[in-house]
């Protein structure tokens, strides 16, 4: 029902919605900096029969990998990118 | 001539002073009482050279002042308070020069953005017919209003073999509650407008992103339309 709150008190950033055949909809939420989606299935949205079908929570936060990358390059001042590729410079002819 | 007064006594109930002198070359007043009440009129029609004022009272309660001349050439105000509250009212022209480097104007939608009131919506569909539509509600909360930036949209074939068809349509912003089509943007392949005057629902009112699909083929579309809520 997390969703549903956020739908009604305005409290998202983003909101998708995908109309599915059966007539329910399909609708996902996110604020910024929260780093995780509210996604839920509704039927009749805004109606008198308003139903929750399904809800989840989305982990949206960035892989650890990605997250220990940004550590790492904090520690060097350096913003750019340092992954285990991007490490290794091109020889020098 | 000379008339020198000292007063000590401790208290003092009223001193009227009423002065008919057709010159008077100064006056020196020095007020030392912990408490005193200063009524000042001033009924000048023209004051000409200097009003230096210098406020050093810990606290000041309000400071009224109705400046009502044609024109003012300068007015240096240096507020050095660690807070402060300004109001102020122009009618007429104003012209400010901002010339600190780390003073940040915004205008209310990059305002919005930056302090997280923005709202950004998203529709898509898949395999549209002709004149197939769908669309996304919002019901704007109470208290709130949704103030409308810009709506773009998408349309593409299903099927590759249909790139190069007649791939058109349009997507709307409604006001549902009010029955009023709000803006809408039709073209091939896609479109998108921003809107200078933002497009508002106020609270309450239920909000539609449409989006239809014009085209002889079945398509895909999206549609996005942006703003903030405040």
């Amino acid at each position: 029902m997390e969703g549903l709150r956020r739908l009604y008190s305005g409290d998202f950033n983003h909101m998708s919605q995908e109309r599915q055949p059966d007539g329910s909809v399909i609708i996902t939420l996110s604020k910024r900096g929260e780093g995780r989606f509210y996604r839920f299935r509704v039927r009749d949205l805004y109606g008198p029969d308003e139903e929750i079908l399904e809800e989840e929570v989305i982990d949206a936060a960035p892989p650890q990998y990605i997250l220990d990358r940004m550590k790492e390059a904090q520690k060097h001042g350096r913003t750019d990118n340092v992954g285990p590729a991007d490490t290794q410079e091109a020889p020098v002819p | 001539m000379t008339l020198c007064v000292d007063i000590t006594a401790q208290t003092i109930g009223k001193i009227g002073i009423d002065i008919q002198a057709q010159t008077i070359g100064a006056i020196d007043i020095n007020i030392a009482a912990s408490a005193v009440k200063l009524a000042i009129t001033i009924n000048a029609g023209d004051i000409t050279g200097n009003l230096p004022i210098d406020i050093t009272a810990q606290t000041v309660g309000n400071i009224g002042i109705d400046i009502k001349a044609q024109t003012v050439s300068q007015l240096n105000v240096n507020i050095a308070a660690s807070a402060a509250t300004i109001t102020v009212s122009v009618t007429g022209i104003a012209n400010f020069s901002i010339v600190a480097q780390e003073v940040g104007v915004y205008l209310q939608p990059e305002w919005a953005a930056k302090e997280g009131n923005d709202k950004n919506f998203y529709l898509t569909a898949v395999n549209m017919g002709w004149h197939e539509g769908v669309y996304a509600s919002y019901v704007v909360p109470s208290g709130k209003t949704l103030y409308l930036c810009g709506l773009s949209f998408r349309i593409a074939a299903a099927d590759a073999a249909n790139y190069d068809h007649h791939l058109y349509g349009y997507a709307s912003l409604i006001d549902w509650t009010a029955d009023i089509n709000l803006a809408t943007i039709g073209g091939l392949g896609g479109g998108g407008i921003p809107c200078p005057k933002p497009v508002t629902i106020p609270e309450g009112h239920e909000f539609k992103l449409e989006l239809y699909c014009e085209a002889g083929v079945d398509c895909h579309l999206l549609a996005s339309s942006w703003g903030y809520e405040i």
